[in-house]
């Protein structure tokens, strides 16, 4: 086959493809959503989304079980998720090879934290390889099934955002033709973790670490590639790449598998080499390994815990100097993403910030609406929390404001409805609004239980959320079309008066994945008197242009949805869809 | 024209201008031309009307290791907008040249007034770049008969700062674009490079 210009989540696909890989979970969540999307276009056996992570970990354990290979991915908040079924499959090990990739985001370009997954390894005593391009995630991928089934214990694979969404040149295998049968298996002293079980499985667990350690110091995952003597540079994952662009002649240890730490081969390494320094993204992981070793290393500054390396971090460590100076003259106004024209978000926070209502938030687009002009919300933590932080806050507080919880479908299924079901049996007198826009929009538009498609757009049995919510306990459910402004409003009203739990769900699809609205928004400028009104709704295709005297909004029509909600506030009715 | 067996490109723009499917075009022609290639972006929360930005590295003469370059370092901007244009300046070698999008977009910062006019930012784009090719893509795109293609236009403008043949770009159009949009694609990729090689010929004619 040709060589293909494929990102790493494409590769971890294809290195999954390639070892003949049974089964597949995982929740999107990016860096990490394509993966299974692509997966899905090259295979036949069952590549599914899950409610959550956990679900997802346990669904690909229960395959591996029966003597699949199974994958399961996600970002790095979502193995917090699934850390629960993690720690202990660490103990009882697979039978077909299980390997979990966790996406994490350094920079967070699109998540809450950074948090480093490398200590997940060392922590549940799971070995973890970390390639450094599309190759390697393709080829690691490969392998982690085969070290899965060779020492009996599952595989994290590491990746980042950076090796994610990299497309690199990339020569692809093909699959073995093999047929298996599958047949789950029965040994309740190795799957049954009671505690008589579990001290067994834990020593043994220690057995499998001792002998993954060979491996580590052995090779292929941690590579010894000799350059000049005087400096030797430890680095692993993207950083690597951008050390070996810094200083291409030095010597180089690369660390594919952090977990079990290959440290008889970093004393080798030190040993070859005059000067050493550690280049790695976010936590000092491998430079606290080293030093345990007793072994002295350069390392970079305490500054660069956070955020992503770069091409001029690597030389700024490993050389010395100074981050090149700012060539920009003039100063460039920030461009912060915002929710899309048409959003059927909007109305709901325009209408909450009108009732002055106090919101919690959660995971998905409708964080954006903290930004100016709606600026209503008032945390984001997790998937799920600000269903769990309104009801806290109404055990607690006593005065007039409404406290409204705001969550998307998607992020319902996923962590909301125990934070649901913990209102309704103590009792609380919050509101959840469900922002119900049939599909998870943040990611790139991936089905889930509620959408009533699969993750290969067939039809599947559809959630009923209106349903759901009576049947946990709550009685006041209401479904409302954001897209009107005045039954939004009404309801909304009722939902945050009543002093008992509410649930309303503003239903209507995201308008990435809906057909655009019928007609034209146009504006009347002589009717119009510049009050600003629907300036106020935040929306892209209204703005106006301070460069100028004129003071009436310009519609930029090219992000116009034509959803009419700008319509319903304009006082002077000079707004109009034609 | 300065042609260079390998270097890095880097490409801005706004959410929704196709910005990640030009920087896919230069890729897939860098990987037919036989070059070393990678390309990095980043998706997700930048993509809702946010600045786009995506780097391509290419390497006729050995590996492409990092993915991004140094700051300072890269020889060609391709900008579809121009505030993200004078955003990305800092990514610029002193001889870099800019193919830039005649277009500006105002942010929902415009409303604080911070913002400067499109002179302003053709200006600074000027005076902080070797060559400044600027086009207007959105009617060239019109004129190809596909207002969606602007990004494919200025791909087309910048294709002669390039080592890369014409029947590699042909081709690259057409794997990386929406299917039944190559050939209105194809169009705009020519009439962008016509426009930006007569620019070219008017300043060799001046010297």
């Amino acid at each position: 086959m040709s060589s293909l210009l494929l990102s790493g989540n494409e590769s971890i696909a294809q290195g999954a493809y390639e070892a003949a890989v049974g089964f597949a979970s995982g929740y999107p969540g990016t860096p990490s959503s394509e993966i299974l999307a692509t997966l899905s276009e090259l295979t036949g056996v069952p590549v599914q989304w899950a409610p959550n992570e956990k679900a997802a970990l346990e669904a690909g354990l229960g395959a591996a079980l029966a003597g699949a290979r199974a994958l399961v991915t996600m970002k790095h908040v979502g193995l917090n998720v699934a850390a629960d079924p993690l720690f202990t499959a660490a103990y009882t090990g697979v039978e077909g090879g299980l390997v979990v990739v966790t996406a994490d985001d350094p920079g967070m370009h699109s998540s809450q934290n950074e948090q480093d997954n490398r200590h997940y390894a060392f922590a549940a005593g799971i070995p973890m390889l970390e390639p450094t391009d599309s190759q390697e995630a393709l080829e690691f991928t490969r392998r982690a099934f085969e070290l899965s089934e060779q020492f009996d214990i599952p595989v994290l694979v590491r990746t980042t955002t950076r090796l994610s969404h990299t497309k690199c040149v990339v020569d692809p295998g093909t699959p073995p033709q093999l047929q298996r049968t599958y047949e789950p298996t029965e040994d309740s002293v190795k799957y049954v973790m009671i505690p008589a079980h579990a001290r067994q499985r834990h020593a043994n667990l220690l057995e499998r670490i001792s002998d993954l350690t060979a491996v580590s110091n052995q090779g292929p995952f941690n590579r010894i590639q000799p350059g000049e003597a005087r400096l030797g540079i430890i680095a692993s994952g993207i950083g690597y790449q951008f050390a070996r662009e810094a200083v291409p002649d030095a010597s180089f240890l690369k660390i594919g598998m952090p977990f079990p730490f290959p440290t008889e081969l970093v004393k080798q390494f030190a040993n070859s080499v005059d000067r050493l320094v550690v280049f790695e993204e976010l936590d000092r992981v491998i430079e606290q390994q080293v030093r345990a070793a007793g072994i002295e290393c350069g390392a970079k500054p305490d500054s660069m815990l956070a955020g992503e390396l770069s091409p001029d971090a690597a030389e700024r460590v490993i050389l010395g100097g100074t981050s090149p100076p700012s060539t920009s003259a003039v100063s460039v106004p920030g461009r912060p993403p915002v929710m899309c024209g048409g959003c059927p978000h909007r109305a709901v926070f325009y209408i909450l910030k009108k009732l002055g209502a106090y919101v919690t938030g959660d995971i998905g687009c409708y964080t954006l609406s903290v930004l100016p002009p709606l600026e209503i919300l008032q945390t984001c933590l997790c998937m799920g929390a600000g269903v769990g932080q309104a009801h806290g806050i109404s055990q607690v507080y006593t005065g007039d404001r409404p406290i409204v919880a705001v969550i998307g479908d998607s992020t319902f299924v996923h962590s909301g409805i125990t934070g649901l079901i913990n209102m309704v049996y103590n009792q609380s007198s919050a509101t959840v609004v469900i922002l119900d826009n049939r599909t998870t929009a943040m990611t790139g538009g991936q089905n889930h239980p509620a959408t009533g498609l699969n993750l290969r757009g067939e039809p599947a049995p559809e959630l009923d959320l209106p349903g759901l919510c009576r049947a946990v306990g709550a009685d006041q459910v209401q479904v409302v079309d954001p897209y009107d402004l005045k039954q939004l409003e009404q309801s909304l009203r009722e939902a945050t008066e009543t002093d008992q739990l509410s649930v309303v769900i503003a239903r209507r699809p995201c308008v990435l994945i809906a057909d655009k609205e019928a007609g034209t928004l146009e504006l009347d400028t002589e009717a119009c008197v510049a009050c600003g009104m629907c300036l106020d709704l935040g929306c892209p295709a209204l703005v106006q242009d301070n460069n100028t005297e004129e003071r009436c909004p310009e519609i930029h029509s090219s992000l116009c949805n034509a959803c009419g909600v700008c319509v319903q506030i304009c006082p002077r009715d000079a707004l109009k869809i034609i | 024209m300065n042609k260079r067996k390998s270097g890095s490109i880097v490409l801005t723009g706004v959410g929704g201008q196709g910005v990640l499917t030009a920087a896919e075009i230069i890729a897939q022609a860098c990987l037919l031309e036989g070059y070393d290639v990678k390309k990095s972006e980043i998706h997700g929360m930048a993509q809702r009307g946010g600045s786009v930005v995506s780097h391509v590295r290419y390497s006729g003469v050995g590996a492409v290791a990092s993915p991004l370059p140094a700051r300072g370092s890269v020889d060609l901007l391709v900008g579809f907008e121009l505030l993200e244009a004078v955003r990305a300046l800092d990514w610029l070698a002193p001889d870099a040249t800019a193919v830039v999008n005649h277009l500006l977009l105002a942010p929902p910062a415009a409303q604080t007034g911070q913002i400067c006019s499109q002179q302003d930012y053709l200006t600074v784009i000027e005076k902080n770049v070797n060559a400044a090719i600027i086009v207007n893509g959105e009617e060239l795109a019109r004129r190809a008969g596909n207002i969606r293609t602007a990004n494919t236009v200025i791909i087309g403008a910048a294709a002669p700062f390039l080592p890369i043949s014409l029947d590699n770009w042909q081709q690259a159009v057409e794997v990386s674009v929406p299917r039944g949009t190559g050939k209105s694609n194809w169009e705009a990729f020519k009439l962008g490079r016509s426009v930006a090689a007569a620019n070219d010929q008017q300043k060799d004619d001046r010297v």
